[in-house]
C-alpha cells in the first residue's frame, strides 16, 4: 500500500531535511576548524619536541639561551623572539640572545622588560597591540621566571613588529598556553644545565683535589724520609715505606700502636724535650724537635721530628702527620764538631800558655845574660874584648826580640779582639818617647785630626804602632840631622787612620810587593827577623783594617794603615 | 841608705838584682826571697823593725805568682799589707809581656809599676829620683 504524503508533509520534511543537512555542514565546519587547530598545535608540539631534543644536548648556557629565542620564533612564527639570563636586580645580564628583528627592536625590549614585575618570582603577560603607533614593537608576549635562591632570572619574549601585528592573529589563549609551557620546560632544561655546570665545577676540583692527594702520596711513599699517619688519638693509620725500612718495623704490627710506645722508649730522651713533645699534642700545635729513637733490632737513631695536627672544615682535629727526618749523620757530625771544637780550645788555650811559658823561659836566661852584661866592667879591657862585648849584647838583644816577635805573632793569631776606649794621641806619644832611645836625632812630629779618643783593640794597635814606628824611627835618614819620622793620624767616628812617614833610604820598586811577606827582609844592613811587617798585616787583617806600603828610593818610606773603630755604642763596659 | 826586698825565684837574677841595686846604693840593705812564702816570711820577721823601702817582685814564679803575693798580703796578712801600703814602694819586675799582666798590674792598687828584667841602673835611678807615684790609700 503506497503511502502518499501530503505536500505539507513534504513541506515539513524537507525543511526538516534542509536544517539537518544544515546543522551538519556547520557541525562538519566546526570539526573542520577543530582539525585545523589540532594540525597547528600538533606542529607546536612537534616543535617543541625538536626544541626538547636540542635542549638536551645544549653544551652551555649561552648556547641554551639562543636556542630559546630561536625556538620562540619558530613556534609561534613571529618575528623576534628574545631570551635572557640576568640577575634578578635586573641591571647584569649574563647572556642574552635577539632572534630576528635589529637594534631597534632590540632597544625597545629592553624597555618592555626592563618595566615589568621586576620582584615577580614568576610572571607572564600577554600583551594586546599597542596603542603606541610609532612603537616598533607591536604584539609581544612574554615571561619572567626566577627561583628563589638562585638570584637569576630568565626572560623570554616572542614579538611582532607593529606592521604585522596587523595581520598577525596568533597571540591567542591557546598560544598563550604553549608559551607559558615553553618557559616552564626552557627554566627547567635551564636549571639543569646550570647544576650540571656546578656538578662539572665540583667534579674539577675533585679531580684536582684526588691528583693533589696521589702526588701527596706519592710523595709520602717515596720520601726517604719516615711518614707517619696517626688518628686524632696518636694511634698510626697509616706509614710509609721509609718509615719501614729506616726502624725495621712493618705496618701491620705497628697500626693502632702510639709512635711513643715503641720509638722512644722513656730513657733515651730527656724528660724536659718529652714533656715539650706531650704539650704540642695536647694543644695541637705544629712541632719540630730532635729526638732519639730505637729501631726494632734496638739500635739507636737521631730523628728531627715534625708533627702538623690535620683539622677537617669544621675545624675537628682528625689526624696528625708525623716526617720524620733522619739525622744521625748530622747528630754525629755535630758531636765530632763539639769534641773537636773542646779540643782545639784545650789545644789553644794550652798552646797560648805555652808559647808564653816558653818566652819566659828562654828570656829569663837572656835576661840575665843581658843583665850581667850590664854588670861588666869595662874600664880595663881591651878595645877588641870590649867590641865583643857590644856584639853579644847586640846578640841577646836580636834573639829577645825575636822572642817577642813571635809572641806577637801567635798572640795576634789566637786571641780574640778586645776593644777599648783610649787616647790615641798620648798612646802614640808613650811610644815615641819610649822608641825616642834607639836614635836620639831622630826629630819626631805628630800631626793630628780628630778625635783622641779612639775604640780600638790596644793591645793589637801597641805591637802594630811599635813595630811600624821603630822600622820608621830605625832606616830614618842616617848621617845628617834631619832625620825625620812624621806620624799623621786622622781619626773619624767610623774609621782611623795613621800613615807614618820617614825620610830613609827607601824600599826598592821591586821589593814593594814583598814587605809584608813572612821573613821578607829588605835589607841586610840592619837587624830584623822579617816578622815586623809580616805582624802588621795579620793585625790589620784581624782588625778589618788595611795597611799600605809606599817608598822611594831615596826620598823615604810611608806606611798608612786604616783601622775600623767600633761603634761606641758597643763597647763592652769593662 | 835603702832598704829592699827583692822576690825572684831565679838566683842570677836575684844577684844581678842586688848588683845593679848595690851599684846605686852601696850602703843598701838587700834582702832576696826565692819564693812568695819566703818573702811573706821575711815581711813578718820585719815587722817590728825597720821596714822595705822598696819591693821589687817578680811575676811568674813557681808555686804562687808575685799576685798571689799581693794577695796572700792583703788576705791573711792585713798588718804587713798596710804597711806595705804606708811605707814601700812595690814593684812588679818581670819578664813577662803578657798583656793580661799587664792589665792585672795596673789595677793593684798595692802597685805602683811595672818594670821590665832585668833591672837597669838608669830606671832604678828615675825611680830612686822620682817620689812615689801611686796614692797611698792607707
Amino acid at each position: 500500500m503506497t503511502q502518499s504524503l501530503s505536500y505539507q508533509e513534504l513541506q515539513e520534511a524537507y525543511l526538516a531535511l534542509q536544517s539537518r543537512v544544515t546543522r551538519f555542514s556547520s557541525k562538519e565546519q566546526e570539526l573542520i576548524n577543530a582539525q585545523d587547530m589540532l594540525d597547528q598545535e600538533l606542529v607546536g608540539y612537534k616543535r617543541m619536541n625538536d626544541f626538547h631534543a636540542l635542549a638536551i644536548e645544549a653544551q652551555d648556557v649561552p648556547n641554551f639561551i639562543a636556542l630559546v629565542a630561536e625556538t620562540v620564533v619558530d613556534l609561534f612564527e613571529t618575528e623576534i623572539g628574545f631570551c635572557c639570563l640576568r640577575q634578578l636586580d635586573g641591571e647584569t645580564c649574563l647572556f642574552s640572545h635577539l632572534e630576528g628583528g635589529g637594534q631597534q627592536y632590540a632597544d625597545a625590549l629592553m624597555q618592555t622588560i626592563g618595566g615589568l614585575g621586576r620582584d615577580a618570582k614568576m610572571s607572564f603577560e600577554m600583551s594586546s597591540a599597542s596603542e603606541d603607533v610609532d612603537a616598533p614593537i607591536g604584539r609581544y608576549m612574554l615571561a619572567k621566571r626566577s627561583r628563589e635562591g638562585s638570584g637569576l632570572e630568565l626572560v623570554v619574549v616572542a614579538a611582532v613588529s607593529r606592521l604585522r601585528s596587523q595581520t598577525y592573529a596568533e597571540f591567542n589563549r591557546r598560544a598563550f598556553t604553549l608559551f607559558q609551557l615553553f618557559v616552564d620546560s626552557s627554566v627547567a632544561y635551564l636549571e639543569s644545565i646550570l647544576a650540571r655546570d656546578r656538578v662539572k665545577e665540583q667534579l674539577e676540583t675533585i679531580r684536582k683535589s684526588e691528583l693533589e692527594q696521589r702526588r701527596l702520596s706519592l710523595i709520602a711513599t717515596k720520601t726517604h724520609s719516615g711518614v707517619i699517619i696517626t688518628d686524632a688519638k696518636g694511634h698510626i693509620v697509616w706509614v710509609n715505606d721509609a718509615f719501614q725500612t729506616n726502624t725495621g718495623y712493618v705496618m701491620s704490627e705497628i697500626l693502632g700502636k702510639k709512635p711513643r710506645e715503641f720509638l722512644q722508649s722513656p730513657e733515651l730522651n730527656s724528660p724536659e724535650t718529652m714533656h715539650k713533645l706531650s704539650r704540642a699534642l695536647r694543644k695541637r700545635e705544629n712541632i719540630t724537635i730532635d729526638l732519639k729513637n730505637s729501631r726494632k733490632d734496638g739500635s739507636l737513631f737521631y730523628i728531627r721530628l715534625n708533627i702538623t695536627p690535620v683539622f677537617d672544615q669544621d675545624e675537628k682535629l682528625v689526624s696528625f702527620i708525623a716526617l720524620q727526618e733522619d739525622i744521625t749523620a748530622q747528630k754525629e757530625n755535630e758531636a765530632k764538631m763539639m769534641e773537636k771544637n773542646e779540643e782545639l780550645t784545650k789545644i789553644n788555650q794550652e798552646l797560648d800558655q805555652f808559647v808564653y811559658s816558653i818566652s819566659h823561659d828562654l828570656r829569663a836566661p837572656l835576661l840575665s845574660i843581658q843583665g850581667l852584661l850590664g854588670l861588666i866592667e869595662t874600664d880595663r879591657w881591651t878595645e877588641e874584648n870590649r867590641e865583643y862585648l857590644q856584639l853579644i849584647d847586640e846578640s841577646t838583644q836580636r834573639l829577645d826580640h825575636t822572642i817577642l816577635e813571635i809572641l806577637n805573632y801567635s798572640r795576634n793569631a789566637r786571641l780574640d779582639i778586645t776593644w777599648s776606649a783610649f787616647n790615641l794621641r798620648s798612646y802614640i806619644q808613650d811610644i815615641l818617647t819610649d822608641l825616642q832611645s834607639m836614635r836620639l836625632d831622630v826629630i819626631t812630629e805628630v800631626i793630628w785630626s780628630g778625635e783622641e779618643q779612639v775604640h780600638l783593640d790596644e793591645v793589637r794597635v801597641g805591637v802594630l804602632l811599635n813595630n811600624l814606628l821603630s822600622n820608621a824611627i830605625k832606616y830614618s835618614k842616617r848621617g845628617q840631622d834631619d832625620a825625620k819620622v812624621r806620624v799623621r793620624v786622622e781619626t773619624t767616628p767610623e774609621e782611623c787612620l795613621i800613615a807614618i812617614e820617614d825620610n830613609g833610604e827607601g824600599i826598592e820598586e821591586a821589593h814593594l810587593n814583598s814587605v809584608f811577606d813572612m821573613f821578607f827582609r829588605a835589607s841586610n844592613s840592619s837587624p830584623g827577623t822579617g816578622l815586623g811587617l809580616y805582624i802588621c798585616k795579620e793585625i790589620t787583617d784581624k782588625l778589618g783594617g788595611d795597611i799600605v806600603l809606599t817608598s822611594e828610593k831615596g826620598i823615604g818610606t810611608t806606611v798608612t794603615t786604616t783601622l775600623p773603630q767600633i761603634e761606641h755604642g758597643q763597647i763592652p763596659s769593662d | 841608705m835603702g832598704r829592699y826586698l827583692l822576690i825572684d825565684d831565679d838566683d842570677i837574677i836575684q844577684f844581678i838584682h842586688s848588683k845593679v841595686v848595690k851599684r846605686l846604693d852601696p850602703e843598701a840593705d838587700v834582702k832576696t826571697a826565692f819564693s812568695v812564702d819566703q818573702g811573706i816570711k821575711l815581711l813578718d820577721e820585719m815587722a817590728p823593725g825597720p821596714w822595705p823601702d822598696f819591693i821589687f817582685v817578680d811575676i811568674s814564679m813557681p808555686v804562687k805568682s808575685g799576685f798571689d803575693f799581693i794577695e796572700e798580703l792583703e788576705n791573711l796578712h792585713p798588718h804587713a799589707y798596710a804597711k806595705v801600703m804606708a811605707h814601700s814602694r812595690l814593684f812588679i819586675l818581670t819578664s813577662s809581656v803578657n798583656p793580661h799582666d799587664l792589665r792585672r798590674s795596673a789595677q793593684c792598687s798595692l802597685v805602683e809599676g811595672l818594670l821590665s828584667k832585668p833591672l837597669n841602673p838608669a830606671a832604678l835611678e828615675r825611680l830612686l829620683k822620682n817620689a812615689p807615684t801611686h796614692i797611698s790609700n792607707g
